[in-house]
């Protein structure tokens, strides 16, 4: 098949027909690596998808293309999909594996712009992005009045770090309910073994030591105080 | 270690399996035999994924005297009600006494690792629910045996690692062929030097399998699809998704047999080559991909890899290399399969393992030694950082052929060199609310 009519067949693509169209393009997609022009046009066609009256699913389709070889330049296209019910998912697939500092502008412009499932996906999205720019954006969901949120929340800043974040987080720790609090913990506990394994082993003991506390559940504590051995060793 | 003044069960379990080491580490055969423990003395497990292999497993777990399953998770109504009701005939003695308390089923695991009576879970759903499922076990306290493969990526395999590192739990992972005396014999012989220097290893297991294109549909009545999907991206329902052996060959919910099967003899090829805290560097291969239908993982596979000291593994379907593992020395070669074991010389199917040679692992079940884990707070012989890299040399195999490209990996950082695009097949978003 093609490459034209393999486009022409995905963009009328719909779950229960064949799709021989979509596995030509995929093989079209993996034969373009180191081929610049050849890729580049790729990129265009699948990112006109996500802006044109092409079936849903062969939108998704699109989008996985793009977590593959996107860039900077299809970034736009699949921001605009972040409030989409039925898109966001796979337009924070490709979001999430474009390194480029856009896809996590993309995300953190999205958050005032979603609510829900939606939102809380933008908020996983940048924590597994890792992004530094994102923990300031972040900080204030930490208190949302939807725990869900708030959890995810907590646990996208224990994966990016930093110090605000560990300072937002031990704050919130003292206030927040029985469902949070183990989250917060864990946020938490993630932070130290990355201050841990970088060489920095006060500031890691800071957090071993609060987190030992018998407020704690027992997991967390019996964690914390593996890692104030593994701290003094 | 008790916290708060209180003593809590896994105190308990392990205090009485030190003061009362030998009925506890028991030989399989002796089972029947001994005396059934007080329940307080017993590891309580919640089973989630009570389909066929979770039952499968669930009662060899209920073979074991010290063991009892009291509670069962399954998105499918009839496999959790099914398998509370054989678990209630399995104690109907027991209930005939008074003395049981029955077993809970469940459709939402989070309710089942909210229990503080479960020690430990057994984890048998789809293989993109085990990641999930790991990390939630770990941070509610709980040891537990996860059926394989790992995960369906890199990413997924390291956040479990990570958190049952973080929260020191118990962790055998479902590849068992590790308590089997064939296997272990056939590694012993090859890390005891018995066939020399290992050269070469040679893998191959079942193909995947495929089917036609299959329409939407209403979802099932007594089924809760959403959660089956869980992190996984949504696409209409349809029951052949849903259903054994299916699943096994659609991505969204796995990497198809190159993982679901292949990972036993990989995990036996690394046991034997001694490379359970590492993976080959080097990744070259091509496979076959259905060209339509619901399907859409490798059918057919080779795969050559290399390990940082020489050894070259070759990983195939069947249909290239015999189904097994075939370790390749310079005074001679060792070929194990389940039910099959041979060598050249043959002398070396009748060699003893001196005391004071390498020994791998007891005479024991896998779930025997599961249970003895977690009574004396020591590894099983399938520990995360094994099952981790065994489950690795899959993916990264899946991604060298999906790429065509020969990859090399670095250990140390889990990244390829030099290709961020394959960099990108590491880790996939999950669908909203889940999150690793």
């Amino acid at each position: 098949m093609d490459l034209e009519q393999a486009l022409k067949d995905m963009s009328s693509y719909k779950f229960g027909q064949s799709r021989k169209s979509l596995v030509a393009i995929g093989n079209f997609v993996r034969d373009s690596y180191n081929k610049p022009a050849e890729r580049e046009q790729l990129r265009k066609r699948l990112a006109g998808f996500l802006s044109s009256d092409a079936t849903a699913d062969s939108k998704r389709f699109a989008c996985e293309q793009l977590s593959i070889i996107g860039t900077a330049e299809e970034v736009p296209a699949l921001a605009k999909l972040l409030t989409d019910e039925d898109l966001s998912h796979p337009a924070r697939i490709a979001l999430e594996r474009i390194l480029d500092a856009a896809a996590g502008d993309a995300l953190r412009y999205s958050l005032s712009k979603t609510k829900g499932k939606l939102l809380i996906g933008a908020i996983n999205s940048l924590g597994e992005r890792r992004e530094e720019a994102s923990a300031e954006a972040l900080l204030a969901f930490l208190n949302n009045s939807d725990e869900q949120v708030a959890g995810t929340a907590a646990a996208a800043l224990g994966k990016i770090g930093g110090r605000e974040a560990i300072r937002a987080l031990i704050a919130a720790r003292s206030s927040a309910s029985p469902k949070l609090r183990p989250i917060i913990a864990d946020a938490l506990l993630a932070c130290a073994e990355r201050l841990l394994k970088n060489g920095r082993k006060e500031a890691a003991k800071r957090i071993y030591e609060g987190l030992a506390s018998p407020d704690e559940a027992r997991e967390v504590q019996e964690a914390a105080r593996r890692g104030l051995k593994a701290v003094e060793q | 270690m008790s916290v708060n003044g209180r003593i809590t069960r896994r105190d308990f379990l392990r205090t009485a399996a030190a003061a009362i080491a030998a009925p506890y580490v028991t030989s399989a055969s002796s089972i029947g035999s001994e005396a059934r423990p007080s329940p307080s003395a017993r590891v309580t497990l919640g089973c989630i994924g009570v389909g066929g292999r979770g039952t499968d497993v669930m009662r060899e777990f209920l073979g074991n005297a010290d063991a009892q399953v009291i509670a069962v998770c399954d998105v499918f109504e009839k496999n959790r009600e099914g398998a509370k009701r054989a678990l209630e005939r399995h104690y109907a003695a027991e209930m005939e006494k008074g003395a049981y308390k029955g077993c809970a089923a469940y459709n939402d695991f989070r309710e089942l690792l909210a229990r503080d009576d479960i020690d430990a879970v057994l984890i048998a759903t789809p293989d993109h629910w085990h990641a999930l499922l790991g990390i939630a076990a770990a941070q509610a306290g709980k040891d537990m045996y996860v059926e394989k493969p790992l995960a369906v990526n890199i990413g997924e395999g390291q956040a479990l690692r990570d958190a049952v590192r973080r929260y020191g739990r118990v962790f055998q992972f479902g590849t068992q062929q590790r308590s089997d005396r064939n296997f272990r014999f056939a590694c012993e012989l090859v890390r005891n030097g018995r066939i020399g220097e290992l050269k070469t290893i040679k893998v191959g297991a079942p193909a995947s399998g495929a089917c036609g294109i299959e329409p939407a549909m209403p979802v099932q009545p007594g089924f809760d699809y959403d959660m089956w999907l869980g992190p996984a991206p949504w696409s209409p329902y349809t029951e052949k998704r849903c259903q054994t052996p299916f699943w096994y060959f659609i991505s969204d919910y796995t990497m198809g047999f190159i993982s679901g099967w292949g990972i036993h003899h990989v995990d036996i090829a690394q046991w034997g080559n001694g490379a359970d805290m590492t993976v080959p560097l080097e990744y070259e291969g091509e496979g076959v991909f259905p060209e339509d239908g619901l399907c859409d993982t490798a059918m057919e596979w080779n795969v050559e890899c290399k390990y940082a000291n020489g050894v070259k593994m070759s990983f195939t379907d069947n249909g290239k290399n015999p189904q097994g593992v075939r370790f390749e020395g310079t005074e001679g070669w060792v070929f194990v399969e389940r039910g099959v074991i041979d060598a050249n010389p043959k002398s070396l199917l009748t060699a003893v393992i001196g005391p004071n040679d390498i020994h791998l692992g007891e005479e024991k079940g896998h779930c025997r030694d599961f249970l003895d884990g977690v009574k004396t707070r020591k590894q099983p012989v399938s520990p995360i950082e094994s099952a981790h890299h065994s489950n690795s040399i899959c993916q990264l195999s899946d991604i060298a052929i999906r790429t065509k490209r020969k990859l090399t990996w670095n250990p140390g950082l889990e990244r390829f060199i030099n290709d961020p695009e394959a960099d990108r097949f590491l880790s996939r978003a999950m669908r909203s609310p889940w999150h690793l």
